[in-house]
Order: C-alpha cells, then sequence, then structure tokens
C-alpha cells in the first residue's frame, strides 16, 4: 500500500488524492457486487486457510530436531544385521560403540546411548505410576542434547548408578509444591534418587525423556552380557567435532568394530550412521524412541495444499479478471478526462492488492479459528513454533503478491489498452475477451477438483479393502495383554496365568506369543533343509509360539498336525511353517512334513528341528507388504503378549475376569490390554488420517470451485442478459436458455475430466503402488468423482441461468 | 486555434485500407461555436475525437494554439487535452460509482489541483449549474437530463478553451435538450469554443457555423 500511494504522491499531496478515489471506486464496486465480491474474497481466504493448515503440518513433519543446537553435528547409529536391503535395521546399536567410538575416534567428540523403557513402573509411597517416556542415559545426554536443566545437586547429575532426572512436569504429578531433589522412587525393585530437574522439552524431537536414570542404572537392571554382541536396545548417538559423511563415518566405525571382535562379525553387520536431524523422516530402523514420520505423506500432503491454494488463487483470479470488464467505460471516461494509462494500471494493481490482503487476512482469520481444531482432530501435536518461522511468513507474502499481481495484471494491461473512443463510443463489446484465458482457468480448477476427489474415493477404497481383508486369521474377540518376559520364571508365571484364565467359560483359548501375527514384523533367520548344502540356506521370520497359538488365532492347519503337549519333543525340536515357507522348499505341504531342518544359532551351534504341521498362510505384518515364509515354534521365555481368545459378546465380563485374574498372578506389574482388531485397524492410522485430510480437503477444493463456478456464472447471465431478453421474445423458453448458459461450463467440465484422468490414475497408481494388496482401481470412482463434480456445477449454473431466464425480457431489452 | 491540414484516417485491414476521414481542411477560431453534421457513418465522431486529441490522424497535420499536436507524443497529448479540452457525451458517461460531487472532482485530481482550490472549483459549479442538492447523489439516481447536466459540469469545470460535445441531447427529450444546448450556447458566449456533433437542424442553430460531413469528406 505505501509503495502505491508513494507512487502517486507528488509535490502537491494529490497523489494520495487520486489513490484514495480510486480506492473509493474499487469499495463501492465491492459493495454493488456484493455476491460477487463475497464470492470472491471468501473463496480466496478458505482456500489459503486451508492451505495453511496443511503448510503448518507439513512444517511441523519436516522441522524435526530444530530444538537441538548440535543437530546437524550429531549421528545416530543404527545397526543391520544380515547385508541385504532385506534385513532389518535395528536403531539400537550395540553397547560398547559408543564409548569405543568416544576413545578411539578423534572426530568424536562425544557419544551418548539412550535406552527406553516404554513401560516403567515407578512406585511412588502407595501410588504407581505407569511411565512411558524413561530414558536410560550417559549423562553426556545433557550436553550433547539441548535440555535445560533447572536444578541439580552437583555438576554430574546422572553418573552414578540409581541417579534420575525429572521433567519439570513429572516433579510436579509427583511432589507438586515439594522439593523432588534427594526424594527418591521406587522402580523395578530398585530405589532411585532425584538428582536433578530438567525443563520439559517442548518442540519436535525424538528425545523427548519424561524421567532420566543414569546409564549405570541401565547396567544394573537390564545387565547385557555381551557388550560388543548385544544390539537393538541402546540408541547411540555421536557428536561429531568436524564434517564427515555418513559413509565416512561407517567406513570409520566398522573398522571400529572388526578391530575389537572379529573380521567375521564384521561381515554380519553393517554400522548405518543416520544424520539426527533427518532419522524422524527417513530412517527406516525399528526400535526407535518415536514412530518415524512419513516422508511420502510429506510430499503428499504438500501436493493437496498447493493444489488447494491454486484453485484458490485460480478462482480469484478468474473473477477478479471477469468482473473488472464491466469497467472498461471507467476506464474510458478516466482516460477521456486526463488519466494516463500508467496511474490506471497501478489503479488496478492496487485494487487487486487491497482485495487480496483482505482475503489473506480473513483467510489468516480463518486458520486461526480451525487450527486448534483440525489438530485436534487429527490428533497430532503441534505447537505454534509455525508463527516464528521466515517460511509461514513468506508464503503469506508470496500468495499475496502472486495472486495480488496476477488478478490485477491482467485488467490493468487488458482494459486500459482500448482506445478511449471505443469505450466511450460503446465500441467495445461487453462480451469480455480472455474468454480462453478464463477457460483454461476453470478447466485446471476442474481438473485438480476431479483428482482430489477421485484420491479420496480411491483411498476409501484401498482403506476398506485393508480392513476387510481376510489376513488368514480371525482377529474377532481376541484380547492383548502386554507382558513382560524380563521377570524371573516369566515362563511358569505365563503358565499359572493361562491355566487360571482358562478356567472361566468366558475364555476360549489363551497363547503368549513373541510378535502378534498381522500386526508386526518377526526376527528374520536363516534355516535349511536338512541334507541340503549351505548355499541353499533360507531367511525366514520366526515367531515364538505356545502350543494354543493355532487355536486361538484361528489360524487352519492344513497338513501334518498341531503342536500338541503330549509330544516331549514338541517343546524344542518342532516347527509349523506356512504354505510360502514350503514353496520356498520347493516341496509341497503333504511332503514337507516330518522333514528335519537345520537352524544355525550362535557360536557355530546348530538345532536340528522337525517340520510337523504346515499353516495356511496368513499375512506377519500390514498389507503394506506381502505374506512371507513364517516359521513356528514354542518359546514360552520370550513372550511380549498373551492373547486371549474370549466367547462373542462377553467382553465385559471376560476383561474384568482376566483384570482380576492378572492381579492375582502379576500383581506388581500393570495391566493393559487392547483388542486384536483395534490393533490391527490401528496398523492403518496414517491412511486413515490421509482418508480424513483428502476428504476435508477435496469437499473445500470443489466448494471453492463451486464457488468460482457461481460467481462466473452469474457473471456471464448479466453479461448476456440482453441477449436472453432477445431470445426471449424471439419464442425461447426458460430451458433453452438455462441450456445456453450451461452448455458452455459443462462442456468445460467435460474437458477438464479427459485431463484430470490420465493423470490422477498415474498418481494413485504411485500411491497404490505402497501397498503389496491393494484395492484395484475400476472407472467407478472417478465416474462418481465426474458426477460429483458435474452434478455440483450443474445445480450452481442452472440456479444463476435460471434465474436469467426466468426474468422478464422486457427489463432487459429496455435496459440500454 | 485549431488549424486541420490534409488530415486523412484510415483503418488498414488485411491490407484493403478503409478510409474515415478523407482530406480534411480545418480553421477553426477561438470563440467559435461549430456543428459538425452528416449522415450516419460518416465520420462525425471521428473528426470529433480527432480534434479532442484521443485519437491520432493517419496523416496530415494538425495544429492546436499553434502546436503541432500530430507531433506529441501521448504523454505530451493527454496533458495538452486535460488542460484545455472537456469532452461532453451522448451517454453522459458519469463513473458510476462515485457521487455526483465525485465526479465533478476527478477532472481536477487529474490536473493535480490541490484539495483547497478543488473544492472552490466544484462548489462554485454546482452553483452554477443549480445542482448544489444533487451534489451526494450517484448517476443512476439522477434523471438523463440532470445527468447530462452533471456532463457538461464536469466539462467545464477545469475552464477548457474547447468543449467536444457528442451528440449531447441525443439521449434527452426536447425540454431537457434545449436546456443542455442553451447551457453550450451560452458558455460560448463567454468565450468558450464549442464543437458539437449533432443530427439535429434545431441543434445546429445554436452554432455559428455548420460543417457537413459525407463519407469522410468535408461538403462545401
Amino acid at each position: 500500500m505505501r509503495i502505491i500511494s508513494k507512487f502517486y504522491l507528488d509535490k502537491s499531496g494529490i497523489g494520495t488524492e487520486m489513490f484514495r478515489n480510486n480506492i473509493k471506486i474499487a469499495l463501492r464496486n465491492l459493495l454493488k457486487q456484493k455476491l460477487f465480491s463475497a464470492i470472491n474474497i471468501f473463496g480466496l481466504a478458505i482456500g489459503l486457510a486451508g492451505s495453511l493448515l496443511i503448510t503448518v503440518f507439513v512444517w511441523n513433519e519436516l522441522s524435526y530436531e530444530s530444538v537441538h543446537e548440535n543437530a546437524d553435528d550429531i549421528y545416530r547409529i543404527a545397526v543391520q544385521f544380515g547385508k541385504s536391503d532385506e534385513s532389518m535395521i535395528m536403531a539400537g546399536a550395540m553397547p560398547a560403540l559408543g564409548p569405543a567410538a568416544k576413545s578411539e575416534l578423534p572426530e568424536v567428540e562425544e557419544f551418548t546411548r539412550i535406552v527406553l523403557d516404554r513401560a516403567a513402573p515407578i512406585i511412588l509411597g502407595d501410588q504407581k505410576f505407569d511411565e512411558k517416556k524413561f530414558f536410560f542415559a550417559d549423562g553426556s545426554i545433557l550436553d550433547v542434547f539441548n535440555i535445560d536443566i533447572l536444578k541439580k545437586v552437583d555438576n554430574s547429575p546422572l553418573s552414578d548408578p540409581f541417579d534420575i532426572l525429572l521433567s519439570q512436569s513429572i516433579a510436579e504429578k509427583y511432589f507438586g509444591e515439594r522439593e523432588p531433589i534427594g526424594q527418591t522412587l521406587r522402580y523395578r525393585d530398585q530405589t532411585l534418587k532425584i538428582t536433578g530437574v530438567y525443563e520439559d522439552i517442548r518442540g519436535n524431537t525424538q528425545i523427548k525423556p519424561e524421567l532420566i536414570a543414569s546409564y549405570k542404572t541401565k547396567e544394573i537392571v537390564f545387565p547385557s552380557s555381551n557388550e560388543w554382541g548385544n544390539f537393538g536396545q541402546d540408541i547411540t548417538y555421536l557428536l561429531l567435532n568436524t564434517n564427515m559423511s555418513a559413509k565416512q563415518l561407517e567406513e570409520r566405525l566398522t573398522t571400529l568394530l572388526v578391530k575389537n571382535t572379529s573380521e567375521q562379525f564384521g561381515e554380519m553387520i553393517r554400522i548405518v550412521p543416520e544424520h539426527f536431524p533427518d532419522v524422524y523422516l527417513n530412517s527406516i530402523a525399528i526400535g526407535d524412541l518415536i514412530n518415524h514420520g512419513n516422508k511420502s505423506y510429506v510430499y503428499l500432503f504438500t501436493t493437496v495444499a498447493l493444489f488447494v491454494l491454486i484453485i484458490a488463487s485460480l478462482n480469484f483470479i478468474n473473477l477478479s479478471t471477469a468482473r473488472s470488464f464491466r469497467r472498461s467505460r471507467e476506464v474510458g471516461i478516466k482516460k477521456v478526462l486526463g488519466a494516463q494509462r500508467k496511474s490506471l494500471i497501478f489503479q488496478f494493481l492496487a485494487e487487486a492488492l487491497v482485495l487480496t490482503f483482505i482475503a489473506l487476512f480473513l483467510g489468516i482469520l480463518l486458520f486461526e479459528f480451525f487450527y486448534p481444531i483440525l489438530t485436534g482432530y487429527l490428533e497430532v501435536q503441534i505447537g505454534f513454533e509455525y508463527l516464528k518461522t521466515f517460511e509461514f511468513y513468506l508464503i503469506i507474502v508470496g500468495v499475496f503478491l502472486t495472486v495480488g499481481l496476477l488478478s490485477g495484471l491482467y485488467p490493468a494491461f487488458y482494459l486500459t489498452r482500448f482506445n478511449p473512443i471505443k469505450t466511450v463510443k460503446n465500441e467495445v463489446e461487453s462480451k469480455p475477451g480472455g474468454v480462453g484465458f478464463r477457460k483454461v482457468l476453470v478447466v485446471s480448477q476442474f481438473a485438480i477438483s476431479i483428482l482430489l476427489i477421485f484420491g479420496t474415493i480411491v483411498i476409501y477404497q484401498q482403506l476398506d479393502y485393508m480392513k476387510s481383508y481376510d489376513i488368514g486369521l480371525d482377529r474377532d474377540n481376541v484380547v492383548i495383554v502386554n507382558y513382560s518376559p524380563k521377570a524371573e520364571n516369566a515362563d511358569i508365571r505365563y503358565e499359572t496365568l493361562k491355566t487360571k484364565l482358562l478356567a472361566s467359560n468366558d475364555i476360549k483359548n489363551v497363547s503368549g506369543v513373541y510378535t502378534l501375527p498381522g500386526l508386526s514384523s518377526v526376527e528374520k533367520q536363516t534355516l535349511r533343509l536338512k541334507d541340503t548344502p549351505e548355499s541353499d540356506q533360507k531367511v525366514m521370520r520366526f515367531n515364538g509360539v505356545d502350543f494354543s497359538f493355532l487355536q486361538t488365532f484361528g489360524l487352519e492347519l492344513i497338513a501334518g498336525r498341531d503342536f500338541d503337549k503330549s509330544f516331549s519333543t514338541d517343546q524344542k525340536e518342532a516347527v509349523i511353517i506356512n504354505e510360502t515357507a514350503v514353496k520356498e522348499f520347493g516341496m509341497n505341504n503333504e511332503e514337507i512334513v516330518g522333514k528335519q531342518v537345520i537352524i544355525p544359532g550362535a557360536n557355530n551351534e546348530q538345532s536340528l528341528v522337525t517340520v510337523i504341521g504346515v499353516v495356511k498362510d496368513f499375512n506377519v505384518e500390514s498389507l503394506h507388504k506381502g505374506i512371507e515364509p513364517v516359521v513356528l515354534y514354542i518359546n514360552p521365555q520370550r513372550f511380549y503378549a498373551v492373547a486371549i481368545k474370549i466367547a462373542p459378546n462377553v467382553s465385559s465380563t471376560a476383561l474384568s475376569y482376566i483384570v482380576d485374574t492378572w492381579e492375582n498372578v502379576i500383581p506388581n506389574e500393570d495391566f493393559s490390554y487392547s483388542f486384536l482388531d483395534d490393533k490391527y485397524n490401528a496398523l492403518y492410522s496414517t491412511e486413515d488420517k490421509i482418508f480424513q485430510v483428502f476428504t476435508i480437503f477435496s469437499l473445500l477444493a470443489i466448494y471453492i470451485a463451486a464457488l468460482g463456478l457461481l460467481g462466473l456464472t452469474s457473471f456471464t447471465a448479466e453479461q448476456r442478459r440482453k441477449e436472453i431478453g432477445i431470445r426471449k421474445v424471439l419464442g425461447s423458453n426458460v430451458i433453452g436458455i438455462v441450456r445456453l448458459l450451461s452448455m458452455e461450463y459443462l462442456r468445460l467440465i467435460i474437458i477438464s475430466s479427459v485431463i484430470a484422468l490420465p493423470f490422477s490414475y498415474y498418481l494413485l497408481n504411485k500411491w497404490l503402488s505402497d501397498f503389496a494388496y491393494r484395492a484395484a482401481i475400476s472407472w467407478i470412482p472417478f465416474a462418481a468423482a465426474l458426477v460429483l463434480v458435474a452434478t455440483v456445477s450443474f445445480v450452481t449454473i442452472s440456479s444463476q441461468a435460471f434465474r436469467a431466464a426466468s426474468a422478464n425480457p422486457i427489463d432487459s431489452i429496455k435496459y440500454e | 486555434m485549431i488549424s486541420l491540414q490534409n488530415i486523412e484516417k484510415y483503418y488498414t485491414n488485411k491490407f484493403v485500407k478503409t478510409y474515415v476521414l478523407r482530406n480534411i481542411n480545418l480553421e477553426i477560431e477561438e470563440g467559435e461555436f461549430i456543428s459538425i453534421m452528416g449522415p450516419s457513418g460518416a465520420g462525425k465522431s471521428t473528426l470529433l475525437y480527432l480534434l479532442g486529441m484521443l485519437d491520432k490522424p493517419s496523416d496530415g497535420e494538425y495544429y492546436f494554439l499553434d502546436e503541432p499536436v500530430h507531433k506529441f507524443n501521448d504523454r505530451k497529448l493527454s496533458e495538452l487535452h486535460k488542460s484545455y479540452i472537456g469532452f461532453v457525451f451522448q451517454q453522459y458517461h458519469l463513473i458510476e460509482e462515485l457521487t455526483v460531487y465525485e465526479n465533478l472532482e476527478t477532472p481536477l485530481i487529474y490536473q493535480k489541483m490541490n484539495s483547497k482550490e478543488r473544492k472552490a472549483r466544484v462548489g462554485d459549479i454546482l452553483d452554477r449549474f443549480n445542482i448544489v442538492g444533487k451534489k451526494d447523489l450517484f448517476p443512476n439516481q439522477l434523471s438523463g437530463g440532470q445527468q447530462q447536466l452533471v456532463g457538461v459540469a464536469r466539462a467545464v469545470i477545469s475552464e477548457p478553451k474547447l468543449i467536444l460535445a457528442d451528440e449531447p441531447t441525443g439521449n434527452l427529450h426536447t425540454d431537457q435538450g434545449e436546456e443542455i444546448m442553451k447551457l453550450l450556447k451560452n458558455l460560448n458566449e463567454k468565450g468558450t469554443t464549442v464543437i458539437q456533433v449533432t443530427h439535429s437542424k434545431v441543434n445546429a442553430a445554436y452554432g455559428n457555423r455548420i460543417v457537413n460531413l459525407k463519407d469522410g469528406w468535408i461538403e462545401r
């Protein structure tokens, strides 16, 4: 605004007068065409609000770890067992790696190891707490990451065993107003001493501990025997003092590993250094501190945000330019009265910028209003840090200038080009020029709308397909209880629990499992048929289960027999494999039963087991992945969950029975449960959210597009008022007129769909290729999208067309 | 005051020249009241807008107050026309979004007159044309005659030496038309040169000279 008024300003101060005059005209124009202006401004406002919402979400995903000053110099060291691409990457490294790296590599300034206890039982007097973000860490965690200590006993509050730091909010939760320092709390049969309190960690970071116990505490609570051979638990971060690529660091660390272990071990393990700020979005390592984000969704959402913004902007430009054609006469008169073209161009630009400004202001208000609602709805925690970012304002200013200038430039240069005589002599046709331009805008708007709606339907179909897909097991009425195998005699305790549970009529079956079928990946191990060469080694997924596993999960045995306690050998020497595993061995289901298999173990040991049965294929993981060969074996020492199959429709009584039994058998451990089908559906929570976001934004897109269409048709109808009047006098009926006005736009919609089809088909196929199991894209959702867009358009158009067509022709003819 | 020498105006369309004005030679003295007459399509309006510097001749020379207008660029033309020439149109051409007062003020703003002087000038003209009571109305709240009154007021507010009127009464009834013509005559008597395009012999009679155009030529 200032620049513009400055432009007008000259010695006499007349420039401001002219500017004021122009603004007056602009505002009166706006008020005169209330519907038009409202559509125009509101459309851009909601478009902007919508895309800002997505932008903040995306920005949130991209801005991880920026709270840590050293973030750029930190690598997180993950470890891959087995070097094929198939092998799993574990987020945790060997406990000995960090200390060795610091003492032997000059580039490593500092290391810190974090071990997470996801269900830490804290006892404080007679109160029990179950903490999910309980860290064990080296004292250096305070140097490597930005953690602000508020008070502490000494300069090394994490140096001794049983030292523990609390976050401020945990300290308040436990002690209220009382002084926490020096107090103690009980954790897994140990007494921990509070040595400090730190400020709650806000912002986006994986490092969000609520309690930090010293690493030495971990060494006592969970002693690990082999400091170099054991990995997966110690999330290890190295702070470097020099620039180094991940590749270089990998070489150094591998050398270090080989030096400390053996050439052979170095062959089996790959060290995977990951740049700390990239871990959240890019890492595929499992067992990380928090769930990773998803890069492709960041891209997807960015695209959607961009689309919505483009639609809204196109709309605005479209309506603004359409409206400006009414003003060619004003331009002509002003020229006659002595206005120069330059000042007229600036008038239109200024007007467009002011209008854009109003829309943006409204958009930001809308955004502020919907922001907490949307974040609540999507259950994402996003702070207000975006307000501090340069990018946020850059987007707003960028949109302001782009939309403002584009919507202003066209009328500015087009309208002011006319010779004033033509406009004052009414020689410029009232039919607006730039019809081609406007058609292109309408077509792109509708193409995007169709794409978004089509996408929404396909995402819904895929979601529905996955949720209702028969993964080969019965997931109804299965209660899953978390179980910790770490206690002493966990296997005996499990047997007691199982026996007591089965005493109830409501409980049909109980099986402990290492990992839950259909939900998460399980260990991979190599094995081969007896009497085959070592080169015939296969990689399969192993899951430790109980005898009742097949029945509990409703898995179907198709050859051989189930595990049976009466065979003493089943405890250690029997496996059941799935059909895919059978195929992997190159046999058929009957042949394989009774065959012996060699499973190589650590230290060149190997065990010999017999295949006793073949189970029908079931999905090991989410349907993003295909079915893999699976080996089931009995292993009650490593149950992390207990699956309890209950009778239908008794969930509440069965649950209270389960709780009572649990309290009875395992009184000092927390009970937490969930239903298998809920867990299963939760696998697709990301897709659920995407679906929700797509639904909201495709509706928004079509709404904006329809608003634009409403504006354009009412404009055309007014433009052609006289023509409509004459046609009616000549005998056309209302239907004929409606058809006349509608056909033009409906034709544009057809063109849009022709453009949208291949484009959206390509994009959706790309999205679907992430899934091993995918619903086919049929023509139906596309047709549905098209019908929806066409219907909305038709209703919009014909409402305006009908109004114009039913007006008394005499009025419009006399109008001139 | 005005001298047109061998003025030609043509449009070229696919190498075919369509002439609108042919070999126009015309001298106009200050204080004259000239009526340009002729059948539709004779080039009357074109001639008027040429004189008003809203259009340029294809050929020939145009001197306005001895200035060679045909050699001027757009900016200079605009300077010249806004200080010396006022226009009155058949369709009034008031800016619909502006009130009567604001419409009258607009040419003065373009002449960069300061606000005090502008106020005085607009007040004065509202008085002279007896439309003080209408100053806050918008054009569509006025009758045709009243609109044209404002149109004329707007044309004379910057005290031009020349008023160009394109069928000023074409859209008015006889009574209103007569009022406007008397107004123009009155202005002319006070020294303003007036050139009007008209179909009406009655209106032409207000002037002291008639220029007849036919097919682009001046009929002698």
